[in-house]
């Protein structure tokens, strides 16, 4: 029998085609990824640093951090709940229409910003379904940090669910029914059995959420009213002060988040990393 | 009686599960809940358990109805097919749970849980493990592990839904010995829920055959095999050769209640058209003249004695039949 040649380099595409398709994908993703980050940051030092530190410092941009920070934490908080309870929900009972609860998951994905960001105007504007009364009981949600919350929520919600629906479908019933019997409650069985078997997979999501969440800006933009010092977020107020041509100040705004952006990116890997090396059980 | 069944249905889209389906199982037994996949065997242990809720009739355990206590009051212990572990915790933490999570007037001290789970990874023989993750094991080992974290809890009775039916063979022969020897040692009242005949056979006390939704027979195991109420009984239960009709109904033989003769006139003629020597017996294939095939099963000494290899003419006949009115189908 003759002898088999051993493949010098697999089965696959001949060596100029990957070495051309490597070189493509790279030359993209430092012409349209790496070198307009880099220059954010370029361009928010050029000033130098005193402009830089001044411009996050002036009052409105402190402002902007501080309701970005604190809206951004309750929509995360929000989306995590419900984000929790629909993948719960799903994975565990088999609804009638699963393939389309699964779909309106998304739902938030599909729809453009803006729209959900008028969806919530329809909803609880003074025109809105809910408006009247809300304003009768003196509770304003649109040009408010109620609204920027809701519309955040809306936008991030899909992270967490999507996230946790295949894990909890992974998980089954059984390690739950099987707490059960041993004797531990509902609430006992969620924490010790359901939540750490989730655990990498919902921080995953959570910082994902919250990633999304800071650097939202189409539904934010039509629910919050634009209302300086009031319902500027960190991206509207970047938008509003690049509008008034002062670059420094804008991006030095902007490179604060394109840092929020980068660290939430190293820990979305640290967890990777962290689920598989659990999961491989090393 | 440590578990009475009475009258329980359940109906599911449509399909029937469960058809009024009775049965006494004594305390300290190990009854085996046999039958084909779909014959409703899993629901019904699911029922005991506690886990599903039957459209009628009901369970009693030790005189009590099973849907009285909540779940986790039931002191019910479940081995699940697929061992259902929980992933994140260690050997030592899976056994240990049922006991912490008792709520603290009842729960053991942390000395006794400890010396409990030691005692426990001992008697599953696998003292040096109690720090492994359940992924770091062999399926053999989850199944082990499973069983201790049921019986840490010291249950009423022992529910096994499938427990070896995804090891291999050896393995499987390993542990329902194993676990037979445990059932003598422990004497908790167990149910055990196989679709292997083998395993129901050589473990259980009582063995209950389940077909379409109801138990045909209930009864230790030789008189299933020696004395099948039904022919679904008589031919899910070791092999059966199907013969000939007569008036009351169809003829039947096992393969080693069968005579071979080389004399022409001791039966039906026949070819040999397999013949596997394994262990203690010879299995053949015997293809009759009239059409249609049956199993013989020889001792080795009567097979030298015939001196017949795959391709010799045989004359066949059953040594003793029974009768069944119905037609057999699996």
């Amino acid at each position: 029998m003759p002898e088999m040649p051993l493949p010098a380099e697999g089965v696959g595409e001949p060596r100029w085609l990957r070495w051309t398709l490597t070189a493509l994908a790279l030359a993209f993703l430092l012409g349209f990824l790496v070198l307009p980050l880099a220059n954010i940051f370029h361009a928010a030092l050029s000033e130098g640093w005193r402009v830089f530190l001044a411009s996050l410092r002036d009052e409105e941009a402190a402002l902007a951090i501080r309701l970005s920070l604190t809206s951004s934490a309750a929509a995360v908080l929000l989306s995590t709940v419900f984000g929790l309870a629909a993948a719960w929900f799903l994975g565990r009972h088999r609804v009638p229409g699963h393939g389309l609860w699964v779909a309106v998951l998304d739902l938030p994905f599909a729809i453009s910003p803006v729209v959900a960001g008028l969806m919530f105007v329809l909803l609880f504007g003074l025109d809105g379904w809910f408006g009247p009364w809300l304003d009768r009981h003196n509770t304003q949600v649109i040009f408010a940090k109620p609204g920027i919350i809701l519309a955040t929520a809306f936008v991030t919600f899909p992270f967490v669910a999507r996230e946790l629906l295949p894990l909890v479908e992974a998980l089954g019933p059984e390690a739950e029914e099987a707490a059960r019997l041993l004797g531990a409650s509902p609430w006992q069985t969620f924490l010790r059995v359901t939540l750490p078997a989730l655990k990498w997979g919902l921080l995953y999501g959570v910082i994902l959420c919250a990633s999304r969440a800071m650097g939202e800006f189409g539904a934010v933009s039509v629910v919050s009213g634009h209302i300086r010092g009031e319902t500027m977020t960190l991206p509207l107020h970047i938008e509003a002060v690049y509008n008034e041509y002062q670059f420094g100040a804008a991006f030095a705004c902007a490179s604060l988040l394109s840092l929020v952006a980068l660290v939430s990116l190293a820990l979305k890997s640290f967890v990777a990393w962290r689920a598989r090396r659990d999961r491989e059980g090393t | 009686m440590s578990i009475e069944i009475r009258n329980l249905s359940k109906r599911l889209g449509g399909k029937t599960i469960l058809d009024r389906v009775s049965l006494d199982i004594p305390e300290g037994g190990l009854l085996a809940l046999l039958g084909p996949s779909g014959s409703g065997k899993t629901t019904l242990l699911r029922i005991i358990a506690g886990l599903e809720t039957p459209d009628e009739g009901e369970v009693r355990v030790h005189g009590e109805a099973s849907h009285a206590r909540r779940p986790q009051d039931r002191q019910v212990g479940f081995v699940f097919q697929h061992y259902a572990l929980f992933p994140h915790m260690s050997v030592r933490q899976n056994i240990a749970f049922g006991l912490d999570v008792k709520p603290r007037a009842q729960r053991p001290s942390r000395e006794a849980i400890r010396a409990r789970v030691d005692e426990l990874l001992q008697l599953i023989q696998m003292g040096s493990y109690g720090h492994r993750l359940p992924a770091e094991l062999s399926g053999g080992q989850r199944q082990r592990v499973a069983l201790a974290r049921a019986l840490a809890v010291e249950p009423r009775v022992l529910l096994l839904d499938e427990p070896f039916g995804a090891l291999d063979a050896q393995v499987r022969a390993e542990l329902r010995h194993w676990l037979r020897r445990l059932h003598d040692v422990s004497k908790v009242t167990t149910v055990l829920v196989t679709h292997d005949q083998e395993e129901a056979m050589e473990v259980a006390d009582t063995v209950a055959v389940m077909n379409r939704a109801r138990i045909e027979q209930v009864g230790p195991p030789r008189d299933i095999y020696d004395h099948p109420a039904t022919a679904f009984v008589a031919g899910f239960v070791g092999q059966m050769n199907r013969l000939h009709q007569v008036a009351e109904g169809t003829a039947f033989a096992r393969p080693h209640e069968m005579e071979l003769s080389l004399d022409p006139g001791e039966g039906q003629a026949a070819q040999v058209a397999r013949l596997a020597p394994t262990g203690a017996l010879a299995r053949l294939r015997l293809r009759l003249a009239s059409g249609g095939e049956v199993e013989v099963h020889l001792t080795r000494d009567r097979l030298a004695d015939l001196q017949i290899a795959e391709g010799s003419q045989v004359y066949v006949r059953p040594a003793r039949v029974q009768v069944f009115p119905e037609d057999y189908s699996i």
